[in-house]
């Protein structure tokens, strides 16, 4: 976990060990910003990512390279469970924020980090869907399949997204991070809606699962730089771990967010942990003892094939979450991936039925479910 | 292709593969005569192939077989052994283990993969062979004879061997048991912070248990298994010899119970109603398990 950080040059030198950019992708905008950061890596330029040898498939490398067709879709959501709704864009595919819980160890193995260099085929897409259903709220955030900040410095990405799509008043765009990387954003003129969304964990959470992320301290302290600069924010608490005194933890945490302004907290959501068979295999192949204690506790196999804590545990762990969070009451608190039994007993009543969710998990028109592409 | 002297034949085996070919003398000594028999494959200092003919030949007081000489080629002697043995796949891995000791002696690491194509359809046969190597004794035989399968040893390196060795002797416990019980045994172990003593304290006790894996699950998996049995105790207390059927959502995931029953006759339709209303007025100990 980093607790200081002075500038992205420093933080990028050692990241990655080698480049490959696809010709397609060479002259883009977002590739030459980023060369700049990376001029002291091999970089290879290549006719397709095929043919990048099989030692270089991992996360030590960066692949730039361009979109190919439909680049936006509806969050894959959990089979079984209460989708919001959330458009996912590709734009970073993986990162090496090294959580012990990430999904995409389960599918993303052999893969280098990603990068899609042009963002005008996804914003296109936004605006569109945005088009087709004008009274309805739109929420898309590109960081689904990777923190949308992490490697954002070096492509300058986002801030394509939130100028392009200001002018929607429907669409809400959202930057999910785990980094305190907001300041090459601030300066942008018409923000629009966009939100930046920070993941939050009690700090204990944070230094011994998500090793290579930045502090509670410092994420915070970059919400606030970006509620000063006239950003939205969104907080998520995702994957919630019942770890030993987990009510003190959080509850400290959640505390910290009640000093925001509650109108300028778009959305806060909340999950518990959940894994499927073969992730847990990959925690555990990862971790240096073999296991990993938190996985130690009580999970039952849920509709989707993951696995979840005891129903009842998620309930009083999510009703503790959402007592906690109650003094910003106007601001949607909703749970992700959850069932509508959950969803009864901790909310009272399905999310179509909140007030303050309605609007969240209202269904858009003409959008498919994303497909990932590995 | 020469008469041998079988007596004079160093008899330390080149691999010590397997024995699974057993002659009485009688059959012995008819091959031997009518020449019935595959030449043993021999170099100046080992059999590569045949140890199960000599051996039979010798007890037989044949002093004499027809063999094949080869030269000493450490490589083209293990390719030919393996070949002779004609099992791929299945070779056990006591026998892999001896593939590997002799490549390591004679140096033969460049040649893994041309080796493995001899042993196994697909891989690299040392990379499991490399951790069978690093288990303890009890459980090595116990991956020889089947009681438990070489990923599943591996994963449950971290017990202590008598904790093997104690599930291996319980006749309790199936194949698929075993590998559950083991793993419930490492996570308790973990979750609890238990010293070796306390591990197979614990396995004791659960190997003793009318039923293992019962008894593994409820120390495993507290909260549930507790679920399980209040369900069960409301069941046997509520509906059960009524013709109702109670069913309770997979792992208590979900939102209610499912009743099942049969009408056949109205004095039946009114037992149905009189335990639904004893399900009714107990109803809250029920819905508090979701």
């Amino acid at each position: 976990m980093q607790t200081s950080f002075s500038n992205y040059s420093d933080y990028y030198k050692n990241i990655f060990k080698r480049v490959y950019i696809t010709q397609d992708a060479e002259n883009y905008r977002a590739t030459r910003n980023a060369i700049s950061y990376l001029g002291h890596l091999p970089c290879s330029i290549i006719r397709s990512k095929d043919i990048i040898p099989p030692e270089h498939m991992n996360r030590d490398t960066l692949l730039i390279t361009s979109p190919r067709g439909k680049t936006v879709g509806k969050c894959p959501g959990s089979k079984g469970h209460m989708c919001c709704n959330y458009l996912t864009a590709d734009l970073y595919l993986g990162c090496t924020l090294g959580c012990s819980y990430c999904i995409m160890k389960s599918y993303l193995n052999f893969a280098p980090v990603t990068v899609y260099a042009d963002p005008m085929p996804s914003i296109q897409q936004i605006k569109s869907i945005a088009a087709q259903n004008p009274d309805r709220t739109v929420r898309a955030g590109t960081g689904e399949t990777g923190d949308s900040l992490q490697f954002d410095p070096m492509f300058r990405m986002s801030e394509i997204f939130v100028q392009e799509l200001s002018s929607y008043p429907n669409i809400f765009f959202e930057m999910k991070t785990k980094t305190p990387f907001v300041d090459h954003l601030l300066d942008i003129k018409h923000k629009g809606n966009a939100v930046i969304g920070f993941s939050v964990n009690p700090p204990e959470i944070i230094q011994e699962q998500e090793t290579d992320t930045f502090s509670l301290d410092m994420r915070l302290e970059a919400a606030r730089k970006a509620v000063d600069a006239g950003f939205n924010v969104a907080f998520h608490f995702d994957p919630i771990i019942a770890v030993k005194d987990w009510e003190n933890l959080y509850a400290r945490t959640a505390a910290r967010l009640l000093e925001f302004p509650k109108e300028k907290i778009s959305w806060i959501s909340l999950g518990t942990i959940r894994y499927s068979a073969r992730l847990k295999e990959k925690m555990e192949e990862e971790s240096p003892s073999g296991y990993v204690p938190y996985l130690l506790d009580e999970f039952v196999r849920c509709a989707d094939n993951k696995y979840r804590y005891i129903q009842h545990e998620r309930e009083n762990i999510l009703s503790f979450m959402r007592q906690q969070l109650s003094p910003l009451d106007c601001v949607p608190v909703y749970m992700c991936m959850e069932s509508r039994t959950v969803w009864n007993n901790v909310f009272g009543a399905a999310p179509l039925k909140s007030k303050n969710n309605f609007s969240i998990f209202q269904h858009i028109n003409g959008v498919r479910k994303h497909i990932r592409k590995n | 292709m020469e008469l041998y002297n079988i007596i004079n034949l160093p008899k330390e085996p080149f691999i010590p593969f397997r024995k699974y070919i057993s002659r009485n003398q009688e059959e012995t000594e008819i091959l031997v005569s009518e020449g019935y028999y595959q030449p043993p494959v021999i170099t100046e200092n080992s059999i590569i192939w045949g140890n199960d003919l000599i051996e039979s030949a010798e007890k037989a007081g044949i002093s004499k077989l027809w063999c094949h000489l080869v030269a000493e080629n450490p490589l083209e002697n293990l390719l030919a052994a393996l070949r002779l043995q004609n099992r791929k796949n299945n070779f056990s891995f006591s026998e892999k283990s001896a593939v590997l000791a002799y490549i390591r002696k004679n140096h033969l690491e460049d040649h893994i993969s041309m080796i493995s194509a001899e042993i196994q359809d697909e891989g690299d046969f040392t990379i499991y062979t490399d951790k069978y190597d690093t288990l303890p004794e009890t459980v090595k035989d116990g991956i020889d004879e089947n009681l438990i399968d070489i990923k599943t040893a591996v994963l449950m390196k971290d017990l202590p061997a008598e904790v093997f060795d104690i599930i291996f002797r319980c006749g309790k416990i199936s194949y698929s048991s075993r590998r559950i019980i083991l793993k419930e045994i490492l996570e308790i172990s973990r979750r609890d912070g238990l010293t070796q003593d306390e591990c197979i304290r614990l396995t004791r006790d659960i190997a003793d248990a009318d039923n293992p894996g019962e008894s593994a699950a409820k120390i495993r998996y507290p909260k549930m298994e507790s679920m399980k049995e209040a369900f069960s105790n409301y069941v046997s207390s509520t509906v059960k010899g009524s013709g109702i059927t109670l069913e309770a959502p997979q792992g208590f995931e979900g939102s209610g119970f499912t009743a099942r029953f049969q009408i056949k006759s109205v004095t039946q339709l009114e037992r149905i109603i009189r335990t639904l209303e004893k399900v009714k007025e107990s109803a809250d100990q029920l819905f508090k398990l979701l």
